[in-house]
């Protein structure tokens, strides 16, 4: 794992609550086909999208987080970059867990 | 390669049926007939079966007693046995897709408790396979 992979990794977590993310597009368009092919109505389509996103953004903040703790040990000089990285994804996570928790979330 | 197949797998049977139809069919229409047969019982009979195409078949859906099962319990309205069966045997997309694909063909009206079950499961789901085709360049 470099810092290049790193970066991918941050890209496909980054602003995951934004409309057009690459994790927001991803997961509305999963939830809708399955909701409209089985016409599941009942089901609350958009907190499905925020558990799928928020689920996969945690699962690759963990990932991302043990790299960085591995390059950290060989690279104390990215040390203050790891961590600014590492505050933005803590924000987003938190923000993701807030639109679940939300009576009425919407993607 | 077909010929070579059914001399390897079919063999001692198909030496009866061909005693029973006459020399005309013992070929063509004995190798034909008989694969058919064949070919329904390693779907069925996935634990007994010899062939490991059968295996494969029976891997990739949901066996026909577990969706006998489900059918049943939404059709007694069994929907808390039912959303339990649909998260044992669902393991995959693709089962969980033909499962409720069934359950549309048989006209079951899920309530709203089943489907918040279904969409959860559904969640789980994608994120176990999704996931893996993200990062598999990068791991």
């Amino acid at each position: 794992m470099n810092l290049g992979k790193i970066d991918s990794l941050s890209l496909i977590i980054q602003q995951a609550d934004e409309h057009d993310s690459l994790l927001g597009v991803m997961s509305r368009v999963a939830v809708d086909t399955f909701i409209q092919k089985h016409s599941l109505t009942k089901i609350n389509r958009n907190q499905l999208v925020d558990k799928i996103t928020q689920n996969i953004h945690n699962q690759i903040a963990a990932l991302i987080y043990e790299q960085e703790e591995h390059i950290k040990k060989t690279n104390s000089t990215l040390e203050q970059e790891v961590n600014c990285s590492r505050n933005q994804r803590r924000i987003e996570q938190k923000y993701l867990q807030e639109r679940i928790k939300s009576p009425e979330s919407s993607s | 390669m077909a010929k070579d197949i059914s001399r390897t797998t079919i063999q001692p049977t198909q030496t009866s049926l061909s005693e029973e139809s006459g020399i005309k069919a013992k070929a063509k229409g004995k190798f034909r007939t008989k694969e058919a047969q064949f070919a329904d019982s390693r779907v069925y009979h996935h634990k007994s079966a010899k062939s490991t195409e059968g295996q494969r078949l029976s891997n990739r859906q949901v066996t026909p007693h577990n969706l006998d099962i489900i059918v049943q319990l939404a059709e007694r309205s069994e929907w808390s046995g039912l959303s339990s069966a649909i998260q044992q045997h669902c393991d995959s997309l693709v089962k969980l897709d033909q499962t409720l694909s069934l359950l549309e063909k048989h006209s079951i009206d899920l309530p709203e408790d089943a489907q918040h079950t279904i969409g959860n499961h559904f969640v789980k789901l994608y994120v176990l396979e999704k996931l893996p085709e993200l990062t598999k360049e990068l791991l």
